[in-house]
């Protein structure tokens, strides 16, 4: 039976194979008469699947079986020749196929790297991929980049959180003042933006302190290392309003070399472009000096107009920076000096909420503001695996002066001269033994004087407010710590003293108000403190928890009466990363911290022509607690970059700033009040890569509400204010004679006070620019911004504005711009602003129409 | 018969295009990485390498450049010195003097050529093309860089490969040792996932093939011999310093050594070497 059944399975299978249809033939060149080697031979059924496939031999053959040809065909294809499709119903076997050459287009995609790429820790942004035809610095690229935000200071931040560091080439030749290098080395010169997470930028503490910041690192072109690249514009032209000449003008140098970096900047215009954020420190500690301005005459800005429509400056900056690698340290020089001469034409209704009945006051202002600054740092650093020296030597001289001339209800004239003097010495030194044991000395040191005079010239009499106020501070500290498979443990004890003196005068007073105006005030504490921490870090975990406790002795030199602290505030922060992908933070912290001794003065200080400060008359401590919790995902293969961070936060402070009408005069003073406060915020972005047209998208929200409580005219005011914006951007080069930038913003907030809403206020900002790439050498943008802002409730006012610019690159290193900005020449804008106890109507001058040419230069 | 001959080297010294593909895979310690690779393919033969190792090994192939490499390199050590692993690939793959992937296959003749290298130990070997036995899902497609891709499941080497090829660009080549499809792979991943092809671009290409330059002694070996060299640096790690450096070579931790040896799971791009 068994051998029956082989028997018939047998037969039956050499029925199936019988049945089988021997598809061969051979593949040959038309032109030549040639085999075809290497050709693509398929056999689709009628439904166009694939049944068989194969490729020609050397000799051009091909042999495939297949159970039936009906309604299949043959299809052979080549690159380089046309493809065939033979019908097999008919046909007899070896077929030949006759190939006959052709250009058979591929549809390319330009071989190059992935935009972004993430190894390890590292994520990397390919520039050339990111930069758009119009842009310039690599700052202008950075912003295109998702999970990178770029704000209009020029600060980094890299998944909501601001960037530790930043290197060019490994270098840190800039610290916080990477503006310079932001704005103004070309993205041409870039290869790659490296983002390094999780940096620890100290590698002493390497694997033993953790570190949820991100830095960023510039690898530069071949082309640009080891050498000088230079680039500058000149431009001149011709501008409506303020009615003269502009000018607009770089020079920019720059040498990356292996011991050597160097990069020095001069900028110079009057077009209505800030330099002030060019040499701003981004990762400048506050200073522990403490001090601050009492005399507040400052120029009337406008919040919701770009600074290039509303600056009327003549502005020159100059940056050298230099740093020098010997032995396994570093030298670093930087030195700034900044002139920035702004004027402001204002008029400005301001109306004071009160009980009995509102109070209308109108001014019309014209001011000038000079501000020089001149600052130097000096580091050496040697990074070391077992050794950290940092040595910082920094000094900031700044000349501000002010004027401003007033006609109105309260006609006057107010100059302020307020220079600042600041000097600081930090030294920090950590050595690390057997791998397991820190042991850290710091070292701080600061000065700083900040006198303030303030002239006032009103109704034929004169005042004249004098204040002295300098401060001295010195922190010195030493830790030990020591780590065990993952915890670190650490205690650091130091001592902190500050010494500070203030006088002020004010010899005639405004007869309406009875009160002292002179002030001799020493606040003067000496700090020892101790800050045991704990951290935990294994694998993708980390906590850490902070417990620094202080005791403080305040002498106030009898102004009121001294004090002894003692200040507990403890933080907590965990940390998952359970992959490269996904990151999540909780954060909280509790304490008491002592008030700003700056508000200690018995007598009067007058900080404007309308306004008396007046100081507390107790020491006050204050309370707060928070928590907050953030997430970040990435997918670099997929250019997702998305955040969000939620925080709550609680403030408890024993006194309240009160606001008191003497006649035309404000004085603001300080009462024993609970005023307690209740902030929530919320916030999100997600940043995707668009490869498709070679661009990216962005879209941003964020919720925030606060609660407080103030006391105006003896009467308790409770405000909440909320408010809410979302905003989106995209860019493209969707065709290769276009690309295009879109940017909205829009943003809503309420405020109720003692229960009663006021209506949601709206502003909307539209941004777009276009830029038509006709040709290689021609390049044109049109580009316009649209502000949408709602005055009152239901009543917007809607502002366009429009700029144009061609550019004609006459040669690699040579480019012609004529750039018409504004061209619809419009001049002024009126806006009015609610604060909680006023209102604020202004009237102001925007930059006319501007018409200019430049030319760039490169080497 | 002689035409033939004379025709085919001419024939087979260009190609006729020229695809990138990134190579994603997780690494010992199962950290995502990244390498860019370069597939030149012709009807007749195709070459996958990374375009950086082979601009370095032919620069260091001549006598300034060798000059070159020996100077950036001398100062790229006093950088690497104390860094961590990662820290120092990304120095030296910034210098341009790093060389991350050290692989070049060669196609032609029914054979692979290959040139690699584990723990700057530097080997070659050559090995049969072998059929590929690919089993085509005509109705799974997908779309890569504008082409329709149909897919195809293949055992290869001990791992099971998942591909999509464009029909549309008739050429018998992908990246890596894949291939035998009637149009170009343009996406492989292996069942676990550890190692992803994907295109990243694609041109038409007149460029020669370039030569494989060897600046370094290669020594020849089989395909199982060099797996199996692999797979000892990853499960003896001190070992292998022993084969490298000769059995005086300093020990290492142990914290080193199971920092090297990384998670259990991982394995090389072919699996049937044991």
């Amino acid at each position: 039976m068994r051998i029956l059944i082989t028997y018939l399975f047998c037969l039956f299978a050499t029925a199936v194979a019988v049945a089988q249809v021997s598809v061969t033939g051979k593949v040959i060149d038309k032109e030549n008469n040639e085999p075809l080697a290497g050709a693509s031979v398929i056999v689709r059924g009628a439904d166009g699947k694939i049944k068989k496939f194969a490729s020609s031999k050397a000799d051009g053959g091909f042999a495939m079986s297949v159970a039936t040809i009906a309604g299949f065909r043959l299809e052979v294809s080549a690159m380089r020749y046309e493809k065939r499709a033979i019908l097999l119903d008919s046909v007899a076997f070896p077929l030949t196929v006759y190939m006959t050459p052709g250009d058979v287009q591929l549809k390319e995609v330009a071989v190059k790297a992935d935009r972004i790429r993430a190894q390890g820790d590292t994520v990397t942004y390919n520039v050339g991929s990111f930069a758009q035809h119009q842009d310039r610095s690599i700052g202008d690229v950075l912003k295109r980049m998702p999970g990178i935000d770029v704000s209009n200071s020029g600060k980094i931040q890299y998944r909501g959180e601001d960037i530790n560091k930043f290197y060019i080439e490994g270098s840190d030749l800039l610290g916080g003042k990477y503006g310079i290098a932001t704005n103004g080395i070309s993205h041409d010169d870039v290869g790659a933006v490296e983002v390094l997470e999780n940096h620890q930028p100290m590698q002493v503490l390497s694997g033993i302190a953790f570190s949820d910041k991100a830095a960023i690192n510039l690898k530069l072109k071949s082309k640009a290392k080891a050498t000088w690249t230079f680039h500058g514009d000149a431009g001149a032209g011709y501008s409506w309003q303020p009615d003269g000449a502009v000018w607009d003008g770089e020079l920019f140098a720059m040498a990356v070399m292996p011991s050597f970096q160097n990069i020095t900047t001069l900028r110079t215009n009057n077009a209505g472009e800030d330099l002030s954020s060019s040499n701003a420190d981004f990762f400048a500690d506050r200073r522990q000096t403490g001090l601050s301005r009492y005399v507040g005459v400052g120029l009337p800005g406008v919040p919701s107009l770009s600074d290039k429509r509303t600056l009327f400056n003549r502005s020159f900056l100059i940056s050298t920076n230099s740093l020098w690698k010997f032995g396994r340290g570093e030298l670093k020089a930087n030195i700034d000096y900044s002139f920035n001469r702004v004027t402001a034409d204002a008029s400005n209704i301001t109306t004071y909420f009160l009980d009995g009945g509102n109070r209308i006051i109108t001014e019309n202002r014209s001011g000038t503001e000079h501000h020089h600054s001149l600052s130097g740092k000096f580091i050496y650093e040697l990074n070391q695996k077992t050794a950290f020296i940092n040595n910082s030597l920094q000094t900031n001289i700044d000349w501000d002066d002010v004027s401003l001339a007033t006609t109105g209800s309260l006609p006057n004239g107010q100059s302020a001269k307020l220079p600042d003097y600041y000097i600081s010495n930090k030294f920090k030194m950590i050595k690390r033994f057997k791998g397991k044991h820190l042991v850290t000395f710091q070292s701080v040191n600061e000065w700083e004087s900040l006198p303030q005079t303030l002239n006032l010239d009103m109704n034929s009499e004169r005042f004249c407010q004098n204040i002295s106020d300098h401060a001295f501070y010195t922190h010195e500290s030493a830790a030990y710590a020591f780590n065990i498979k993952g915890v670190t443990l650490s205690l650091e004890g130091g001592i902190k003293g500050y010494f500070r003196s203030m006088d002020s005068q004010l010899p005639e007073l405004p007869v309406e108000l009875p009160w002292l105006t002179e002030n001799v005030v020493n606040t003067n504490y000496i700090t020892v403190y101790a800050t045991p921490k704990f951290e935990y870090w294994v694998r993708r975990v980390n906590l850490s928890l902070n417990l620094p406790i202080s005791y403080a002795h305040y002498n106030f030199d009898k102004a009121i009466a001294n004090r002894d602290e003692v200040y507990f505030s403890p933080s907590l922060s965990f940390n998952w990363k359970p992959n490269n992908r996904f990151s999540g933070t909780l954060r909280g912290g509790l304490g008491r911290s002592p008030m700003n001794l700056n508000l200690i003065h018995p007598g009067l200080i007058m900080t404007n022509y309308r306004t008396l400060k007046s100081g507390v008359d107790d020491f006050y401590n204050s309370s707060s607690q928070n928590v907050s919790a953030s997430i970040s995902y990435k997918h670099t293969r997929h250019g997702l970059f998305a955040n969000g961070m939620v925080m709550q936060s609680w403030s408890h402070v024993p006194y309240t700033m009160a606001q008191q009408l003497y006649g035309d005069y404000v004085v603001y003073s300080y009462a024993d009040a609970k005023n307690d406060s209740k902030m929530l915020m919320a916030m999100g972005s997600i940043g995707k890569t668009l490869d498709f047209m070679r661009g990216s998208c962005n879209v941003n929200g964020s919720f925030n509400r606060n609660e407080s409580r103030l006391l105006s005219q003896e009467q308790f005011v409770s405000s909440v204010s909320t408010s809410w914006s979302v905003g989106g951007k995209i860019n493209g080069n969707p065709w290769r004679w276009l690309s295009f930038d879109y940017r909205m913003d829009y943003s809503d907030s309420r405020l109720a006070m003692n229960g009663k809403s006021e209506s949601w206020r709206s502003t909307m900002e539209n941004e777009l620019s276009l830029t038509f790439i006709p040709h290689s050498k021609w390049q044109w943008t049109v580009s316009g911004e649209h502000y949408r802002n709602e005055i009152t409730e239901h009543n917007f006012k809607n502002v366009v504005m429009l700029d144009t610019k061609l550019t004609y690159r006459l040669s690699k290193r040579i480019e012609l711009v004529a750039s018409l900005s504004n061209i619809l020449d419009k001049r002024s804008y009126n806006y009015t602003t609610y604060s909680q106890l006023s209102s604020f109507e202004s009237q102001r001058m925007l930059r006319g129409r501007q018409l200019m040419f430049s030319i760039t230069l490169r080497k | 018969m002689l035409a033939i001959i004379f025709a085919m080297p001419l024939s087979a010294q260009k190609a006729q295009i020229k695809v990138s593909y990134g190579y994603h895979f997780f690494d010992p310690r199962g950290i995502e990485k990244y390498h860019d690779f370069l597939l030149l393919a012709g009807r007749d033969k195709s070459m996958f390498y990374n375009n950086h190792t082979q601009w370095l090994d032919s620069t260091r192939c001549t006598k300034g450049g060798e000059a070159w490499y020996i100077q950036t390199g001398m100062l790229v050590m006093g950088q690497v010195m104390g860094k961590s692993r990662e820290e120092a690939e990304a120095i030296l793959e910034s210098s341009g003097t790093g060389r991350p992937v050290g692989m070049y296959v060669i196609k032609g003749n029914g054979k692979f050529k290959i040139w690699d290298e584990v723990y700057n130990e530097y080997r070659k070997y050559s090995e049969d093309t072998e059929e590929r036995n690919w089993n085509i899902l005509t109705d799974s497609t997908k779309n890569i860089l504008g082409y329709e891709c149909i897919f195809a499941e293949s055992y290869y080497h001990g791992r099971h490969w998942k591909a999509w090829f464009a029909p549309e660009i008739p050429v018998n080549a992908g990246p890596w040792k894949l291939l035998g499809l009637p149009g170009l792979i343009m996406e492989a991943v292996d069942s676990t996932g550890q190692h992803h092809f994907t295109t990243t671009g694609l041109e038409s290409s007149d460029m020669p093939f370039p030569k494989v330059y060897e600046p370094y002694g290669y020594e020849k070996t089989t395909r199982k011999e060099f797996l199996k060299l692999c797979r000892y640096r990853y499960d003896n790690f001190q070992g292998m310093r022993d084969l490298h450096f000769g059995t005086n070579a300093p020990r290492v931790s142990q914290e080193k050594i199971d920092y090297e040896t990384g998670k259990p799971g991982f394995d090389l791009l072919e699996t049937d070497y044991r």
